[in-house]
Parts: C-alpha cells; structure tokens; sequence
C-alpha cells in the first residue's frame, strides 16, 4: 500500500518538476552538450593551433620564400578558422537560449491564444 | 580443486544499518547512507543502491511508471495536434497556416491546440532525458610502468569506520553502481529478490549464480562449455531450501565482495563496464562449493576463465572497434598533422604503405594476448633505442603485434616519443624492384633523407633479413650508418634463423634492441582463436564449442608443427568450420570430435575419442594379431600392451609410442609381426616405413636418412616421417649398420625427434620403431633347447652376446627386447594353412574349390619343415608342391569353373563338380 501511494506521488512529481529540470539539470545538460559541440568544432578548426605554430615553415619548407609564405598563409587561416569558430559558437549559443526560452514561450503563447483572443 | 584467490578486499560495513545504508526506514546517520565501501588507488569506492524490499520494490515499480507516464504524454500529445489538424481542416483554414494574422488573430483555442501539443512534446522530451542515467567508465589502467603492486598497496588505506569517510572529499568517491551495465544491476537486485522469496536471512553468492544462468550471455558462456543452463538451473534449485526469515535479506559480506571483485575484474581487463561476465567471475572465485561442482562438470579454473575471456574479448573487440572509429575519423587522412608542419614525402610514399592510415580506415588485425611483448617493446622505445627488431618463427605473430602497436599509436596509448607519428611499412620489394644493389642503396639513401626531413615516419620494415642476406645483397652498412645517428626509429622483424644468420653480429645488430617473440602458449593462443571465431562463425554459419577451440589448439600444437601457433590452430580451425558445414550443415555446434576428426585426416594420426568397437578391438588385440603371426606368443602379447597403453593415451608423449628390438632366427615372423602391428594400429600395410640397416654400412648413410645439408626434403627417413608422422618404422639387420648411425636413433628413442639437415625438427612421437636383428641367434637357440628362462637368457644377451653389434645404452633405451623362437612343426602346419588359404581364395575367384585334407597338411609339414630356416621351407614347399602344378592344370585347362582341386598326401586330385 504504501508503495502505491510512493508511487502516486512519483506520478506528480514526474508531472510537475518539469520546469524545475529544464532550467538546472536539464539547462546543465544543455550547456554540456553545447561546449561539447564547441569544443569539438575547436579540435577540428584549430585555430589556436595554428597561432601557435604560426612561425612553423609549413611542409618543412625553409627557405625564406617558404617562411613567408608559410607566415601568411597561417595568418589568413588563424584569422579564418578563428572566425569560423566564433560564428559556430554564436550559432551554438543562439541554440543554448532556444532551450532556455522555448517552454516559456510556449506558456506563453498558450495563455495568449486561450485567454487573450478567444 | 581450488581456484585461485584473488586478491583479498578489506570493506568496512555500517553496523547500525547493517551495510543497507537505511535505519528505521530513515538514512542511515552512521554511515550517511553509503552501506558499505572500500578504499583502494586513493579513491573510495562504494555501491549506490540500497539493498531493502521497500526500495528495490519501489525501483521495480518506478520502471512501470516510467512506462506510463510516456504513453499519457504521447497520448495527449497526439491529441493536442489532431485536434489542432481537426481545426484546421473543419474550418479550412490550411491556407492561413503561414500568415501571422492567424497566430495572433481570433483562432484562439484552434492555435491553443498547436501550443499544448508543443507543450506536451517538450514534456515528453524533458521526462525522457531525465530518465536518463549519466554513466561513468570503471578507472583506467595507463601505461605508466607502474605495476599491479602498487596499486594493491594503496588498497590497504587507514580507512577503518565511516567517521573517516565523512572526511573523503567527494571528487575522491566513486560509485560504482554507474559503471555497471544495467543487466549486472538487474542480476544483483533479482538475487535479492530470489532470497527473499525463499525467506533467506542473507543473500549468498549461490543465489547470484541462480540469477546469471538466466541471463542470455551467461546462458551462452556454458552452452560453449557444453553444460545446458537450464539444467544446471535446475540443479542449483535444488539446494534452494525455504528459510523462515520474516524481514528482507541482507546482502553477505561475500556478496558485498563479490560487487567490489567485480569492478576489479572490469579494471584488471582494461574494459569500459561491468558486465555480467565480472560478476560471474567474482561469483565463482569467492564460492567453494561452486568451484568444486563446476570442476565435476568437467570445467576447471584454466577452461572457466577461458571462456569469459571469450565473451570479454568479443566485447572489447566491438567495444574498442566504435571507440577507435571515432578516434581514428579525426586524425588527418593525407599523412599530416593538424597544424601542417609536417612535410610530405612523396618518395617514400611510392615504395611504402602508411600502417597508421590503413589502421585508421579499419583495415588492421585485432591484436590479442600480446600486452607482455609489446610492452617490452614500448620500454625499449622509451629507453631511446633507434630500432627495434621482433625475432621469431614464421607465423608467430611478428607482423600483427605490429598492427596491435600501430592501433596504439592512433588511440596515443604509447610512448611520448611516437606522439603523433606515422608509422609506414617499407615494401623490400618495392626497393629492389628493377635496380641492382647499388641502385637499392640510392633509394634507400633517398629514403632515409626524406624521412629524417620530415621528422614525423616511424619506419617498419618486415623481414629484416631479406635486405641483409649478404650473398651480394647487403643494405645493412647504409642502414646502419643512418640509425647510428639517432635520429630515426625503425621498427623490424626477422626470423631466428635470418637474425642469427645475417644480423646479429653485424653492425646492424649492434644497432637493433632485440625482442624475442617466442611461440604463444596454448591459453594465448586460445584466446587468439577465439577473436577470430567470430568471424569464422559467421561465414560458414556454424556454432563453435569451448573445447573444440581448446582442441584446435592443442592438436594443432602436437601434430602440426610445421607451422607455429598460432596460425596452425587458426587455420584448422578454419578447415573444420567448413568441414563441419559441409558435412552437417548450417547453424551446427563444432565439437571436439569435429576437430579430432579433421586433424585424423590430415596425419592419419587416430586422434577421435575411442568408440566401443575400437574398444573391444584393442582388448582383443592378441587374438587380432594371431590370425595372421603364429606362434610369438610373448612378442605379441608385449607389443599388443605397448598399443593398447598408447591408445588410451597412458603414455608420455615425449617418446615414440614404442621402440622394440626383435631378435630371432630368420623367417619366424619378425617382419610379419610388424606388417600386422601396421595394419591393426595403423591402418594399413603401407604405413610401414621400412628400412635396411645393410644399406648404411658406412658412415655417409647419415645423410641419406637425413638429407643432403641445405637441401631440403632429400632424406629417407626424415622426409618419410614427416608426411606420414603416424607410421610403423621397420629397421630390418640393425646389427648391420654402422656404429654412428646407430647413434642417430638414440635421440629418437629418447626424445622422439629427429634434426634433419636443414634443421628442421621432425616429430617421431607418433611412430612404432621396430628393429631387428639376427644378433644372437645361435646362443638364444641354445639357450632355449637347454630349457633357460627366457628373461635369463636376456640378460644374458645384454650383458654380453648383443654387447659385441650395439652399444649398452643402446639397447638400453628399447621397450623390450622380443626374442622370437623357432618354430616347432605345429607352427609349421598352422602356417602351411594360412597359405593355404590365400591359395584358396585365388582359386575362389576362379570359381574353383580347394580343399586340404589332413594327409595332404601332413605331408606338407614333413617336407617343409625345417627349425632352422623357419617357415620360409614351407613357403618353398608350397611353391613346388602345390602352386607349379596347379599352374600347369590350370594353363592345360584341366580344372574348370565349379571343379574341386583336392590336396590328399603328395598329390593334387581334381574332383569334378
């Protein structure tokens, strides 16, 4: 018996802690997979590596044609696949604050169409 | 017969809560509700469930819940949008879909509809994500150098009550209930379940063992081992026995072990989980009585802890197979690094092929049981040695121990120094395709300038010796000179024979680390095996046994030595598989009969489990071997035990299963005796292998019976044995040969193996040696007339009559020494008739009848019966008596079909029919 009654209030709580999740856990969750997607985009452009190497000959060429060339070809990418990185992580945060914003739009739209227009 | 222990665990119980973490249906405040724990590497591991029938209950019911609460918000969610859609459609308002006029216009509860389906999707979406449950991997072995000692070490810890837990920060606790997978839950909160269903006061690891043998890989596990679960469930039932115990059961310290052995398993095996398989394993090292009864069963520790590896491996191939594609996708595909610092190098592209490129689109061998050398390996690297060379036999396993370190270096689970490398495999053909050595040369010199230019090759470079074979083809002296410098690391192979020969005391050996890769034991190369079933199993749809894996190695390992493990028992395991398909059919089990069966056929070797009727045959061996020698009595009964001990296999298989030395006046059945011994053991008449000693009557024969030196396949006796390793070997007028000849045979007695001239090593552990000797016949004959005893007149012989043909250790190491006796006249007869018979038997197939009376036999035995030739007289009588005038009969056409040709006295009738 006592488990029913565990169990019913398991039932509402189910019910009910769904804005409590969405705006911690789920909210972390979230933010998690974003910096994952991030992070990833990060591994694969890699600016920062290529800042870093950016007086590295590229293919070992060093002579000094190849060292400038090298230079300036790391210079366009840097700045390049920084800019790649930093439209992706606006893309991404666009993403993040759908989350945060969806239910109360939703709420919203609810409360509007049923109380505001009918 | 115990398994051994593992390792002991020390865990500390809450008292108060007795290791359940809840007290009066409260949080346990001793212990904070953790129960029980251990503390080991530093960190302090506990199991977050609570053990109680009111929560274990309660999780049970959650799931259903669970179930429900998806299908009402499913349910409404559906509702919601055909409402929404019904709208829509009865007012016709599909065209307004896209204006803003209608979602903010006066379509109020229409559009309220869309936003409560949104509403419960997004619900559904939440309830789904929360349900679930973040894992965590079990801890990682890294390759530190450190040992399992130190890790056990820490395992002690001060840790004595949960005071001092209190004071553990959390980032150093573990739970490790989330690196179990939810099936090894389940089977833990079933074994609850199972105790308190038979009201025990504790569950006990018997009750968990119930609970595994009805999980479906468990089920498996044994069927592979031969033993049905649902039968051995039964079994286990039986112990079962109804307790009185009221309250839930409490977990026993066993099993609060057993948790904790589990997760220690899953570390020691380097996997991702804790499945089912660990829990099996801890069940069955922390129980006793389980051992034993499985040891009855016919599985003792060494085949158990096979089989589970089995599952471990198949796991952690497909485990490490999705995580090593994942890794494998990001490393650049063209030969660069991510920066592009690196150079290309096209010249060695033309005559390489890039390892760690093929590895990454998949196209390496899995490497199993070879962690100890590559480890060795991996040292050496660190040690800052410029090359390393793998020496071993042809197909021990050289080149896929490269693949395993070439999987490696992808995941980056290697030395600092081969970081972010390439690891590209020269082609030795590719090198000296077209060129001379001196064009060789240049390109290798090109070779090794780009390499070192580009700073980022590790270089491989399989089989070593045929770049350094010095009959004029010699790199060594370039690549010596660019490995000395130290800035290269190359990685090689080489055969024993090629390393001893070419390398090792040149400047390259210097140069190169040895690693010795020796032979896979059998339980390796089981395990070999059984990674590769999989995909045996799956082409040829058959269902492989544990033991006929163990029997492919262990045959394999015994019969065919002409290729190492293990490539031998993989490639007969291939063969049976097809041979099983094709014989029995699809989805059949191979067993170790099958795999008995197939190496039967390929030495000729008897090797199937005796059938009864093979069983009565040997017991009756002596009344086999009379039908065809006469007389002998002792000899056949000496040679009849020495097979009968062979077959049954009570016998050391070091040593060819008999050697006998025959001694005897001629013509008394020596070489009758053996030509029966062929055909009853062997099979057949013509798997004797028969030599005469008279030919080596000088030293020279040596290379005769083993082969001209360097030249392979030119002896007798060797080559003979090693296609048909399964044989009789006669050596007829031992006596006759030379001394050092002789002393070729006595490691062969000894040990069972021959070296031939090119070194090769032939087995004689599955032969019958036979010599004979006509040595000390005239003493033995004496002897015998005088009434001696067989055994005195032996040792007579050994002490001095034999002592002036062969030396005493010699004769010392045959099975017995046979002293054949003469034949008396009724020998003679007995024999005369079994002539007879076969003359019978010819005439038969003319459709002519012979019969012999007794007077006829009688006279035979008069004229051919003489004790000092034995029965050869007879032979010759038979010839000129019977077999000349039959000829003449038969050529003047006096005897015709149906006739009877009868022997009476001395003279041949012919009765017409």
């Amino acid at each position: 018996m006592a488990i029913f009654i565990k169990l019913f209030a398991q039932f509402f709580i189910d019910l009910f802690y769904f804005p409590v999740w969405w705006y911690t856990l789920g909210a972390k969750r979230a933010f998690l997979a974003c910096a994952e997607l991030i992070g990833d985009a990060n591994s694969n452009l890699a600016p920062g590596l290529w800042l870093k190497n950016i007086f590295v000959p590229m293919f070992g060429q060093t002579d000094w044609q190849g060292r400038i060339t090298s230079f300036f070809m790391r210079l366009i990418n840097v700045i390049g696949r920084g800019f790649g990185l930093l439209i992706w992580t606006s893309v991404v945060w666009i993403l993040f604050l759908i989350w945060l914003v969806l239910p109360v739009f939703i709420v919203f739209e609810i409360a509007s169409s049923l109380f505001l227009h009918t | 017969m115990e398994f051994v222990s593992p390792a002991p665990i020390s865990l500390i119980a809450c008292t108060r809560c007795a290791a359940t973490g809840v007290f009066q249906t409260k949080k346990c405040p001793d212990c904070r509700g953790i129960g029980f724990g251990r503390m080991i590497r530093g960190k302090f591991l506990y199991f977050g469930e609570t053990f109680t029938r009111e929560a274990l209950q309660f999780r049970k019911a959650q799931k259903y819940l669970y179930g429900i609460e998806l299908l009402v918000g499913v349910i409404f969610t559906f509702l919601f949008f055909t409402l929404f859609l019904k709208d829509l459609y009865q007012n016709n308002l599909v065209a307004d879909l896209f204006t803003p006029s209608f979602w903010s216009g006066s379509f109020g509860s229409t559009v309220a509809f869309f936003w409560l389906g949104a509403l419960s999707l997004l619900w559904l979406l939440y309830r789904v994500k929360s349900a679930k449950v973040e894992k965590e991997d079990v801890e990682v072995q890294t390759f530190s150098g450190s040992t399992q000692k130190e890790d056990l070490e820490f395992a002690t810890g001060t840790i004595e009550t949960f005071d001092a837990v209190a004071h553990i920060p959390h980032k150093k606790r573990r739970n490790i209930r989330l690196s179990y997978t939810i099936e090894a839950q389940e089977i833990l909160r079933e074994s609850f379940f199972l105790a308190q269903k038979y009201k025990q006061e504790t569950v006990v690891p018997i009750h968990l063992f119930f609970t595994l043998l009805s999980n479906s890989k468990i089920s498996t596990l044994f069927l592979r081992l031969g033993l049905p679960a649902q039968s051995m469930q039964e079994n286990v039932a039986k112990i079962f026995v109804e307790g009185a115990e009221k309250n839930a059961p409490k977990l026993s310290e066993d099993v609060q072990k057993i948790i904790f052995q589990a997760y220690e398993n899953a570390y020691l095996s380097r996997k991702r989980f804790v499945d089912v398989g660990e829990i099996l394993e801890a069940v069955v090292a922390f129980s006793h009585p389980l051992q034993e009864w499985l040891y009855d069963l016919g599985v003792e520790e060494q085949r158990f802890h096979n089989v589970v590896e089995w599952i471990r491996i198949r796991e952690k191939m497909r485990d490490q197979y999705q995580k090593f594609r994942v890794v494998a996708s990001k490393r650049s595909k063209y030969g660069l690094d991510r920066a592009m610092t690196a150079v290309a190098t096209p010249y060695l592209n033309s005559f390489s092929q890039d390892l760690t490129r093929s590895g990454s689109l998949g196209y390496l061998t899995t490497c199993v049981a070879r962690d100890k050398e590559i480890e060795e390996i991996f040292r050496s690297i660190d040690a800052g040695r410029s090359g390393v060379v793998l020496v071993g036999e042809h197909g021990v396993g050289k080149k896929t121990i490269v693949d395993g370190i070439t999987e490696r270096m992808i995941e980056e689970a290697v030395p600092k120094r081969m970081y972010d490398k390439r690891l590209v495999q020269l082609s030795t053909t590719a090198l000296v395709a077209g060129v001379d050595i001196n064009g060789a040369q240049e390109r290798l010199i090109h070779m090794m300038n780009e390499i070192a230019h580009a700073k980022n090759i590790i270089l491989f470079i399989n089989n070593l010796q045929d770049l350094v074979t010095g009959k004029g083809f010699d790199i060594s002296e370039t690549l010596a000179e660019y490995l000395s410098s130290g800035r290269f690391l190359i990685i090689a192979t080489a055969t024993s024979e090629g390393y001893n020969q070419h390398i090792l005391n040149t400047s390259i050996g210097t140069l190169f680390s040895r690693i010795d890769i020796p032979e896979m034991e059998e339980n390796a190369a089981i395990q070999v095996v059984e990674s590769k079933v999989g995909g045996i199993e799956y082409e040829q749809t058959v269902f492989f046994s544990y033991d006929a894996i163990e029997n492919c190695v262990k045959l394999s390992n015994r019969f065919l030595r002409d290729q190492k493990l293990p490539e031998s028992a993989v490639d007969l395991s291939t063969e049976v598989a097809s041979f099983v398909k094709s014989t029995r059919g699809e989805h059949q089990l191979v067993t170790k009969d099958d795999v008995a069966h197939v190496i039967g056929q390929k030495t000729g070797v008897p090797v199937t489990s005796i059938t009864q009727d093979e069983s009565s045959k040997l017991l009756k061996l002596e009344e086999e071997m009379h039908k065809r020698v006469v007389g002998q009595s002792e000899a056949v009964s000496m040679v009849a035990n020495a097979l009968r001990r062979a077959r049954a296999e009570i016998r050391s298989t070091k040593r060819p299963i008999a050697n006998f030395l025959f001694l005897g006046p001629t013509g008394v059945g020596k070489t009758e005796l053996a030509k029966t011994i062929a055909e009853v053991y062997f099979g057949g008449e013509n798997r004797m292998i028969r030599l005469d000693m008279s030919e080596y009557q000088e030293v020279s024969g040596i290379y005769r019976l083993i082969g001209r030196p360097g030249e392979q396949g030119t002896g007798s006796l060797t080559e003979a044995v090693r296609q048909k390793p399964f044989s009789l070997i006669l050596l007829d007028e031992m006596e006759k040969a030379h001394p050092q000849i002789l002393d070729l045979f006595l490691q062969v007695f000894d040990d069972g193996r021959l070296t031939d001239s090119t070194g090769r090593v032939i087995d004689f552990t599955n032969t019958i040696i036979i010599a004979t000797s006509n040595a000390g016949t005239r003493y033995v004959q004496e002897q015998m007339n005088a009434g001696v005893g067989l055994d005195i007149i032996r040792e007579n012989l050994m002490r001095s009559e034999l002592k002036d043909h062969f030396r005493p250790e010699f004769l010392n190491r045959f099975d017995g020494i046979v002293l054949f006796h003469a034949l008396n006249r009724e020998d003679t007869k007995t024999i005369a008739k079994y002539m007879l018979m076969r003359i019978a038997k010819d005439l038969d197939a003319r459709g002519i009848a012979f019969r012999v009376e007794e007077t006829g036999l009688e006279h035979l035995a008069e004229v051919g019966f003489d004790p000092e030739f034995g029965a050869r007289p007879m032979r010759r009588a038979i010839q000129d008596l019977i077999e000349n005038k039959l000829a003449e009969m038969i050529l003047q056409r006096q005897v015709d079909r149906r006739d009877t040709v009868v022997l009476d006295g001395a003279e041949l009738r012919i009765e017409k029919g």
